[in-house]
């Protein structure tokens, strides 16, 4: 197998909010292998931008706060490290693709000039070599006319665009890790597929590893090889790609692929999931999924572990074992479709 | 109610809102009960301060006159109590009417938009293109001084900030659906304004206009200090301040502070004064943004 | 009633109605002047929608689909004239809207409703939830006071908000929840067509999916006719009966759901379908369509075809020639020079 990479470890974030304490992040564990695309899906609220800002230790100062766990990446706790080499870290090994490119750009700089910045900043190269490099990168995520473009403001350039030269931005210290937080989902369908398209190849090509945070499991089947469920601040189901979507073992991720309409195939009706998420000041007790699944019995007011589903394939659910059985008693349709 | 409730926790977490709030109260108190406070000498015109003598030389505090007289002998305590009472007046009637006027304006500006509100704003600009000040005074030489007639100038030189104001929070507010889900709805065009435009744009305005009880009143005082407003002896702080600007430093040597109460109880009343409603349009802008509500 | 009952009587009316077109838009164009100088005088137009027609069917869902800026949420719009057109005409059962006074056009206004995209800004959030579902019945003066919120309790319960949360702000629910509320306030006034503008595309997908329901029950219960409006692909396959793609302010495709899906016969319909994730990490799909390019602004659209600038089919004609929307086969309409080329290639 492939070297790790990164390694979160019983990850617990709160934010300190006018109306009391809150944890948006409890307990999460998972690794990142080298080479390799994670997808950590789910839907708002649930942690999963919360989780790649405590990797970046990018957290509000005032507001955020990393109460307990590891990140070790590289080996090392970036937890511990201070600040300025915490710098170092950002951008040159781990870096950052945001949804909304518009404001994660700065306006009052070329696009050439944000590139160019990054690479004189972390690679120490002269500002003629930075720019040139800048106009490389350019060419490399397929932005036409690259040597025009980087002269071009952020408002100059269409979404799609933007979102390329993010993406250039981050790849341009070539980091082993990238983090990108719904990089898609301001974009329409057609330049998405370009997007995800020339994501897929740049890190063939790179050799880095991707950390992919979406609410769109269309997205995740497209980009990664393996999965994280998350709901409520945890991670419910865990495991290869192609394991979970063919054989979902928590009831939350069951109801999830229900309950999308699918391009492929047609149903006369969805089966959707009941209620709504818990917000972070009324969870349930025990697991926080009892009060909205079918399947919830006497045991779940106590919180399950992750259990080991096969190999690799983990289930924060007390009837991991049963959940197919019941599924199939229940409507004769298996969810996997496989 | 919920709300409520959080918006006073909010207020008063903080003691400056608090403060604020305190002096805001004490000034509406002391102009309500003027008459009790200081009983006016002549009741048919309350707001002359009563004179005891006419000698030009300032007479510090003593039972009679708690905070002094003024040169001319003008009870200092007096036009400080009933100079409150003129504050508010002017500053309720000023604000009141400029309020009215720009509201109107910017409203219909904004939710017509096109040419009525090219027009419209074409307007305000031509009375913005005034200084401020400089019109007002030329307004005061034209229709004469008094303290009615620096009202009705400075609302004519007022107005548009208000209207600026409202006009941008409604083009703001005209962008959210539910205006538009009201017109599907058929709902008639003054229903609009009322029932979603002012409601969801007014409060940036009344944030103001409580920044602007502090200023509009310490305006007409500069007024009355030039001797454009109050007519003599009318109980007006800048009246007041003016009285005594000859013996802020006593003119003919000596203890160079012995003529202090003159400027000092006017000039703590007026700070005090705006620094309450400063605090409260501080207060009004925390538990008024729309953000803390939602 | 049963369920089924009322789904069998629901669909002999379909049939009986089948063909009864409830809303017909002909030629629909909608202009924005582009303003610029100190006289903002108008320099040029955006044409959001140039030339837009197509029908609605008594108790169908027509889905209109497209990417961003190619005008279908001003087609939604200007049917209902909540802005008003640049040209063309809107026939709902035979009635002109566009010739409409606005006076006149208040006594439809009940008929044609509306939902919303953003459940955030479509509620106002100084109101409480029974005046916001009660504001169309007291434009239209229906009823006193009490009754109308007596039909609020009624339509609450409806969509499936506890009537108790009435005297509530909008700001105390979740987006699921008010995306109902904005379903009630439109169902309150007892419309036949309702124009759902993007209305799931906001909310996450466990919640996405009651609200597809509540849509289709609504349907069945009310004998409603939707104009669905979404750039989700499967959304809209899920829901319709028909579908209109538009690219840059123009049909290119309209057919039923079926043949759009299974045999797209314009070139832009087929790489939409081939652009759309499928949730399903073993279907590997061969000939992948990735278009080149950006969609152009449709401020400065090119010229002939619109798709002509990422078409991977385009001849010279396609830059100089509109193609014009033909039926090619009955109810298949497509907008394409070479729509046969695509034909054959789909088999």
């Amino acid at each position: 197998m492939a070297q790790k990479l990164l390694e979160v470890k019983d990850l617990h974030t709160v934010f300190h909010t006018e109306d009391g304490t809150v944890e948006a992040v409890s307990g999460v564990n998972f690794e990142v292998y080298q080479g390799e695309t994670l997808g950590i899906v789910g839907e708002s609220g649930c942690g999963k931008s919360v989780t790649s800002l405590s990797i970046m230790r990018l957290l509000p100062k005032q507001t955020g706060e990393i109460t307990k766990g590891e990140i070790i990446f590289k080996g090392k706790d970036i937890l511990k490290l201070p600040e300025n080499e915490m710098r170092h870290v950002r951008g040159k090994e781990i870096a950052m693709i945001f949804q909304e490119p518009m404001t994660a750009l700065n306006p009052v700089y070329t696009a050439g000039e944000q590139v160019a910045e990054m690479v004189e900043l972390h690679l120490g190269m002269s500002k003629k070599d930075a720019y040139n490099y800048a106009v490389e990168m350019f060419r490399k995520v397929g932005i036409p006319m690259p040597e025009k473009r980087v002269y071009n403001y952020p408002h100059e350039l269409s979404g799609g665009l933007r979102q390329r030269v993010m993406i250039a931005m981050a790849l341009s210290c070539n980091p082993s890790l990238l983090i990108a937080d719904e990089p898609t989902t301001a974009l329409d369908v057609t330049i998405q597929a370009q997007v995800l398209d020339l994501m897929r190849k740049l890190l063939k090509e790179y050799n880095s590893s991707l950390i992919m945070i979406t609410h769109d499991l269309g997205v995740v089947a497209e980009i990664a090889q393996r999965v994280a469920v998350m709901y409520a601040g945890q991670i419910v189901e865990y495991g290869d790609v192609v394991t979970v979507f063919k054989n979902p073992s928590h009831p939350y991720t069951i109801g999830l692929m229900k309950a999308i309409p699918r391009p492929d195939v047609e149903v006369e009706r969805l089966i959707s999931i009941e209620g709504n998420v818990p917000d972070l000041f009324h969870m349930p007790k025990g697991c926080r999924f009892n009060n909205r699944c079918p399947y919830a019995i006497d045991k779940c007011m106590e919180m399950p572990p992750l259990f080991e589903v096969e190999p690799g394939h983990l289930s924060r659910c007390w009837r991991y074992k049963e959940i197919k059985d019941l599924l199939k008693k229940e409507d004769g349709v298996d969810v996997g479709r496989g | 109610m919920e709300g409520f409730v959080k918006v006073l926790r909010k207020m008063f977490r903080h003691p400056v809102s608090i403060a604020g709030i305190i002096l805001v109260l004490l000034f509406l108190s002391i102009a309500i009960f003027a008459p009790l406070l200081a009983p006016p000498a002549y009741p048919w015109n309350p707001y002359m301060m009563p004179q005891s003598g006419l000698s030009a030389v300032p007479q510090p505090p003593s039972p009679q006159h708690i905070f002094g007289t003024t040169q001319g002998q003008y009870d200092i305590y007096y036009g400080v109590i009933w100079g409150t009472r003129t504050a508010l007046e002017v500053g309720v009637v000023v604000i009141g009417l400029a309020l009215v006027i720009g509201i109107l304006i910017g409203t219909l500006a904004a939710y017509f938009g096109g040419w009525v509100d090219e027009l419209l704003m074409r307007i305000t600009d031509i009375f913005l293109a005034f200084p401020f000040f400089v019109g007002v005074i030329v307004v005061i030489t034209i229709i004469g001084p008094g303290i009615t007639n620096v009202m009705w100038a400075l609302v004519i030189f007022y107005w548009m900030t208000y209207a600026r104001l409202i006009r941008g929070s409604i083009l703001e507010v005209k962008e959210n659906q539910y205006v538009m889900a009201a017109v599907a709805l058929g709902t008639p065009g003054g229903r609009i304004i009322t029932r979603h435009l002012l409601p969801n744009s007014i409060y940036p305005v009344i944030i103001q206009a409580s920044m602007d009880m502090a200023t509009i009143p310490l305006t007409a005082a500069a007024l009355s200090f030039l001797g454009l407003g109050a007519p003599v002896g009318y109980a007006d702080w800048g009246q007041l301040a003016s009285f005594a600007r000859n013996w802020i430093i006593t003119p003919s040597g000596g203890n160079p502070f012995q003529y202090w109460y003159t400027i000092f109880f006017p000039s703590v009343t007026i700070v005090l004064y705006a620094l309450g409603w400063n605090l409260l349009g501080d207060t009004l802008r925390d538990i008024l943004d729309p953000r803390m509500l939602i | 009633m049963t369920l089924a009952e009322v789904k069998s009587i629901q669909t002999t009316q379909n049939q009986s109605k089948n063909d009864q077109i409830l809303l017909e838009v002909k030629n629909l164009k909608k202009y924005f002047p582009i303003k610029a100088g100190v006289f903002r005088s108008t320099v040029g137009w955006v044409k959001a929608v140039d030339d837009v027609s197509f029908y609605i069917k008594k108790g169908e869902t027509l889905g209109l689909v497209g990417e961003s800026g190619c005008g279908k949420t001003t087609v939604g719009q200007t049917i209902l004239r909540l802005i008003e057109p640049t040209g063309g005409h809107v026939f709902y059962n035979n009635v002109d809207l566009f010739k409409l006074s606005k006076g006149q056009m208040k006594k439809y206004r009940s008929k044609l409703q509306m939902i919303f995209q953003d459940p955030y800004s479509s509620l106002d959030p100084r109101m409480r939830v029974k005046d916001i579902i009660a504001e169309g019945l007291k434009a239209a003066h229906i009823g006193n006071t009490k009754e109308r919120y007596e039909k609020v309790r009624d339509y609450m319960q409806r969509v499936g908000v506890s009537p108790t949360y009435m005297n509530r702000f909008p700001h105390e629910f979740s987006g699921g929840q008010r995306q109902r509320i904005g379903i009630a306030r439109a169902l309150v006034l007892n419309p036949e067509l309702i124009v759902a503008d993007e209305a799931v595309s906001a909310l996450d997908a466990s919640v996405q999916a009651q609200v597809l329901n509540l849509l289709d029950d609504l349907q069945q219960e009310f004998h409603l006719t939707y104009l669905f409006i979404a750039h989700n692909l499967s959304v809209v396959r899920h829901v319709s009966d028909r579908v209109v793609v538009m690219y840059l302010g123009k049909v290119v495709e309209i057919a039923n759901k079926h043949e759009i899906f299974s045999d797209p016969l314009h070139p832009y319909t087929k790489a939409l379908l081939s652009a759309n994730p499928i949730p399903d990490p073993t279907v590997k799909r061969k000939d992948r369509i990735i278009l080149q390019g950006d969609v152009p602004s449709p401020a400065n659209p090119p010229s002939g075809c619109r798709f002509h600038t990422r078409c991977w089919l385009a001849q010279p004609i396609c830059a100089q020639e509109e193609p014009k929307l033909e039926e090619v086969h009955p109810g298949h309409f497509v907008a394409c020079h070479f729509w046969k080329n695509l034909e054959d290639q789909n088999k």
